[in-house]
């Protein structure tokens, strides 16, 4: 039972149609829409994107590879990019993630093992403003150190 | 017209041509790998940078269209030290596989390094590791540490093919050449993505670990798979016999043909050769004495065959397959319509639905229907089912059949019923159903063990070279036909095939004032195709008889 | 120096910033109006040359001269762009500028498209920046309802419609062709130069890329006058820029202030000066324009921020991302840490940044570890020498300059861990 999009984002996908000149760069629209709808991007999921697009399967493999915000895992019901890149490291970076990841059990690239919180690597967030920070779903979090650290993980395991 | 000068000389070269054509045209060869004259430009290797006088920074000469008083430096210090260092980066994550790799001795790694490289390696890194040894395809196996990430074969898969099998996924040194997610590379050009993968990424799963390609030597051909005539390289080992399980045909290559072929030839035709060292091959005469086929020596089969022929004279049917060449045909109309006056003679059509595509493959599976049209040959539908029917009902005396399996192609009834009034000499290369039944069997070299011409769809006159001696004692057709007719009393005497067909242009209007070197490496169109548009300069170099150390990436040097 | 008036940051403080109604009350798509019904298309151009506004996101070419390269013979329709990717590190003023103002980047393109006869805008934002695409899909909405989005402005035949493109993770969509690789559909690879965006940009057709805080000056270049704009420069660069300050600094954040000022004076009379992680006080070096710009040290800090006195002190401007260095930050780890987000993020296109990038960045891991031999860095400075010039795009150079940079000013600490090696063996 091959994998199909519902009838919302293949309105959204129609509404998209006429802003653009053409079916293939609605590549990034679509895979983000498949991710939401999907939770991530299967085998199944870009196949499902190049027969609605019209567009080779090697495409779109190389378009979701090549990104990092698009999972080709389901992620936890939380996801947290950490950081590393210079003024976060600076301020403290590496301590907050050892701090997360011991107190999750993963190692950066994981999910929990109660499949709450995934945690990954980032390179510069553009929030250095409050360096350390992280990604946290849809908001940034810093300036983090240990404690917080540990405060935030409560908070997302709930 | 931009005039421009490189390395010293002024040269003028057509508005928009790259300084990488423009060097090209005047002898001076600028390293590339990303770059191929049949695909799009993709300037990722930077192989080919150069430095251009006013420029801010090195040009790629493959994207960089010549300019009017442009100043080109392809061997300048700082050309070589970009030279030296991209050879550099190329080289630190790139295994160490040449003992084991069949690209070596045609490997632009290699090569390049020895041209441009030389430098003392200082990268004391762990390697990036990928996938090695890893399928793709019915013909293809992938290294992807080898890979240089050209993206040749994903252009080519992309923009030939239409196919989009391949891509590079993931990035930066991570970035792998792989197969689209469930794919297979298996459209009827996989083999082209061998010929252009300038390092040993893509290689042939057939060749893999059989001979080193030094001991190789090239002969032009014509690959008779189909009637497009795709413009080929028999690549033969002829020092080596004990490599390649003995096989003389090791491999075949497409050599460039802007008319015909451009620089690609279907899968078919490229692996569909083997034959030719098939143990069905037909080493001697065999003539049916007492019980069953037995082997005998050419002059006996001669002197047996001519004695057929004489009592079937006006009642011969001959049957002949278009795989034959020009040459072949012209003499078997010679000695069996002419001389012998046989009545029904037929080379008849093909099948219209056959496999092909849009690009090379045609549905027409004989190289030479066009010749044989052109030389008088009946080449219409049906044909031969109706020379059968009269042989049937008793109205011919002896079948010649040349080259063609009839039980295959009409059913062991219709050839038996011919056959139980008609004697059969087959000649051929092959053992087959058909042979089996014939009183007499003549042994034929194939298309690599002699020398002659095919006329293709186009109407292209094109010339094959001998690669290897005739199987046995097999001989090339004409030379059967010319055996024949001397043992009838003919005082026949061509000593080539090139012989042959000067006298075939001087009688066939088609094929008039051409011969061997006019025809050349590139081919010779028709009287019909070529209209008032003369015939090209005769090319002494088609004849090269003694073949070339084969030259990769193919046609794109 | 002086105090100077902010333009874009003026209301940051106010909640309501980002409103259409706000906006409003503060002339906000006035200067669009008159632009429309007094100038013609050229002499909006010519005005924003005029002012001497030079692009902000990095390259800092001067923005009137880019929208003059539109052929004007091409029957092909044409692009604006919006570069709202903002990976450089230590860049994060676009976020704010998105956040607080994004009807001034809308006036801004509605500027920018009348003047380059454009009437479709892509804005492509990267995929992290959640809350800035929410406060953006806000305005444009609050916009189109308002008929200055998607329909003829005030009586004339010039309208535009503007698409909001989500980035899914990768520095290199910030350079422009890259980002146009991605919006067309593709993974994000720079494209041959030439042909130039202006003249083959999205979809083959001619394309404007410009920064989001370059669009967001637009408005008050038209509102005020070029003049007014020049003035606040010097002799090849005009107005403001919003520096982002962060790393070792007391108190990290945007600061809008002419080019004019000192990176002293941001360092320590904007930015609260030196704050180390172990508390130190003292300044060791500076990157003055993103992590691309090569560093410079504490002794070279009296110099001007503007894009010419910066290349002349042999650094950039860059996207104006200031990440200053304590005495507390190892320069070596500080490399390593720049070094591994360009091999990282470099797309692998083209050979010498793809393997020149993870050649430099194991080298270090490798001196690092206290694995270092001699001749390590001296190679080093030869491998990113060898990368500089010779790639499709400009990350080559991003990843080899700092290198160079670090490396000739701080050699001492590198030859440390020679020693320390060299010790232990």
């Amino acid at each position: 039972m091959s994998l199909q999009f519902s009838p919302t984002v293949l309105q959204e996908i129609e509404a998209l149609k006429p802003q653009y000149p053409d079916l293939r760069a609605l590549m990034l629209p679509t895979l983000h829409l498949a991710q939401r709808e999907f939770g991530y991007v299967s085998e199944a999921a870009e196949i499902l994107v190049a027969e609605t697009l019209g567009v080779p399967l090697s495409d779109v493999h190389e378009a979701v590879t090549f990104y990092t915000l698009l999972h080709r895992q389901p992620p936890g019901e939380h996801v947290v990019y950490l950081c590393r890149t210079l003024s976060c490291w600076m301020r403290g970076a590496d301590q907050v993630r050892e701090q997360v990841c011991r107190r999750l059990g993963v190692r950066p690239g994981e999910t929990s093992a109660d499949g709450k919180v995934s945690v990954f690597e980032s390179e510069c967030l553009g929030a250095c403003e409050i360096a350390p920070v992280a990604l946290v779903d849809s908001d940034f979090v810093g300036p983090l150190d240990p404690g917080k650290a540990d405060q935030l993980i409560e908070k997302l395991r709930g | 017209m931009p005039k421009l000068t490189i390395d010293g000389r002024e040269i003028e070269v057509e508005k928009g041509t790259r300084i990488i054509e423009a060097a090209r045209a005047h002898g001076i060869y600028i390293p590339r790998y990303c770059y191929h004259p049949g695909l799009s430009i993709a300037g990722n290797c930077r192989m080919c940078l150069v430095e251009v006088e006013k420029a801010p920074k090195l040009m790629i000469a493959c994207q960089t269209v010549c300019s009017d008083g442009m100043v080109v430096h392809t061997k300048s210090e700082k050309t070589k030290t970009a030279q030296a260092a991209i050879l550099e980066f190329l080289l630190i994550n790139h295994p160490l596989d040449c003992p084991v790799c069949d690209q070596a001795g045609e490997c632009d790694l290699q090569n390049f390094y020895l041209d441009f490289g030389r430098y003392t390696p200082t990268f004391a890194e762990p390697k990036v590791k990928k996938r090695k040894a890893y399928p793709i395809g019915k013909h293809v196996i992938l290294d992807s540490e080898r890979c240089i990430l050209c993206s040749r074969c994903v252009r080519f898969c992309e923009e030939i093919t239409h196919t989009n099998e391949l891509g590079i996924f993931d990035r930066g040194d991570h970035a792998e050449l792989m197969l689209a997610p469930g794919q297979q590379l298996d459209n009827n050009y996989s083999g082209c993505t061998i010929d252009i993968c300038p390092v040993g990424a893509l290689t042939d799963r057939e060749f893999r670990f059989q001979v080193r390609v030094w001991y190789l030597r090239a002969f032009n051909s014509i690959c008779p798979g189909c009637s497009r005539g795709c413009n080929i390289e028999v690549h033969t080992n002829p020092t080596r016999p004990h490599h390649a399980g003995g096989e003389r045909l090791v491999r075949i290559k497409p050599r460039f043909n802007p008319q015909v072929n451009r620089w690609w030839m279907c899968d078919l035709g490229r692996y569909g050769q083997t034959w030719v060292d098939s143990p069905e091959r037909l080493a001697l005469p065999l003539r049916v004495a007492g019980a069953g086929q037995q082997p005998c020596e050419w002059p006996a089969a001669a002197a047996a065959a001519s004695e057929l022929l004489r009592n079937a004279r006006g009642k011969i049917g001959v049957i002949a397959g278009a795989q034959l060449a020009n040459e072949d045909f012209f003499l078997a109309g010679k000695l069996l319509l002419d001389h012998l006056e046989a009545p029904a003679a037929a080379v008849g059509s093909f099948d219209k639905n056959a496999r092909h595509d849009e690009l090379l493959l045609e549905a027409d599976k004989a190289p030479n229907r066009t010749g044989a049209a052109a030389l008088g040959w009946d080449t219409s539908a049906g044909a031969e089912r109706e020379l059968l029917e009269r042989a049937a009902r008793g109205e011919l005396k002896l079948l010649y059949v040349v080259g063609r399996d009839l039980v295959a192609e009409f059913g062991a009834e219709l050839v038996e019923a011919a056959l139980a009034k008609s004697a059969m000499i087959y000649q051929g290369p092959l053992a087959n159903s058909t042979s089996g039944r014939a009183q007499m069997v003549l042994p034929a070299a194939a298309f690599a063990e002699r020398d002659g011409t095919f006329t293709n769809s186009q109407k292209r006159v094109q010339l094959f070279l001998e690669a290897f001696p005739p199987f046995g004692e097999s001989k090339a057709d004409w030379e059967i036909f010319q055996l024949l007719a001397k043992a009838l009393g003919e005082s026949w005497d061509y000593r080539s095939s090139q012989e042959v067909f000067e006298e075939l242009a001087k009688t066939a209007a088609e094929f008039a004032g051409m011969t061997y070197e006019i025809v050349g490496q590139q081919g010779a169109a028709l009287k019909s195709a070529r209209g008032d548009a003369a015939l090209p300069e005769p090319d002494p170099a088609a004849l090269d008889r003694r073949g070339r150390i084969p030259v990769a990436p193919w046609g794109s040097r | 120096m002086p105090k100077s008036q902010p333009i874009l940051t003026a209301y940051f403080d106010d909640p309501e910033s980002h409103t259409l109604a706000h906006y409003r009350r503060r002339g906000g798509y006035q200067a669009l109006e008159q632009a429309i019904r007094t100038l013609k298309p050229d002499q909006v151009t010519e005005t924003v040359k005029a002012s001497k506004l030079r692009g902000l996101g990095g390259a800092g070419f001067s923005t009137g001269m880019k929208w003059g390269f539109i052929p004007k013979d091409n029957p092909k329709p044409r692009y604006l762009v919006v570069n709202a990717d903002e990976g450089e590190p230590g860049t994060f003023k676009d976020k704010w500028l998105m956040l607080k103002e994004p009807h001034t980047l809308i006036e801004g393109m509605l500027i920018a498209s009348y003047a380059i006869g454009c009437r479709r805008a892509y804005i492509y934002i990267r995929g992290e920046y959640v809350r800035p695409l929410e406060r953006l899909k806000g305005a444009l909405e609050e916009a189109t309802a308002a008929g200055l989005v998607g329909a003829p402005l005030f009586g004339s035949d010039h309208r535009l419609d503007v698409t909001i493109h989500v980035g899914a993770g990768a520095y290199i969509c910030g350079e422009e062709t890259a980002l146009l690789t991605s919006l067309e559909g593709g993974k994000g690879f720079p494209k041959l130069k030439p042909p130039f965006p202006a003249v083959e940009g999205a979809f083959k057709c001619p394309t404007i890329v410009n920064n989001v805080e370059t669009l967001c000056y637009v408005p008050h270049i038209l509102q005020r006058g070029a003049e007014w704009f020049a003035a606040l420069g010097g002799e090849r660069f005009g107005g403001m820029r919003l520096f982002a300050v962060s790393g070792d600094v007391a108190a990290p954040g945007v600061y809008e202030l002419p080019l004019t000022v000192t990176l002293r004076e941001l360092l320590y009379q904007h930015a609260g000066g030196i704050r180390g992680g172990r508390g130190s006080t003292e300044l060791k070096a500076v990157i003055p324009g993103g992590s691309s710009a090569p560093i410079l040290t504490a002794a070279e800090i009296d110099v001007q921020m503007d894009f010419d006195s910066l290349a002349k002190a042999g650094t950039m401007g860059g996207s104006g991302a200031v990440i200053a260095l304590s005495t507390d930050v190892d320069i070596v780890e500080a490399l390593y840490n720049v070094t591994r987000f360009y091999h990282h993020e470099s797309c692998g296109q083209c050979t010498p940044c793809r393997e020149g990038t993870g050649w430099m960045d194991k080298l270090l891991a490798r001196t690092l570890r206290g694995g270092a031999r001699e001749g390590d860095f001296d190679n080093l400075v030869r491998i990113a020498r060898n990368i500089i010039g010779n790639t499709i795009c400009p990350l080559g150079d991003a990843a080899a300059l700092p290198v160079m940079s670090y490396v000739g000013k701080f050699r001492s600490e590198f030859d440390a861990y020679l020693q320390r090696a060299q010790g232990a063996a």
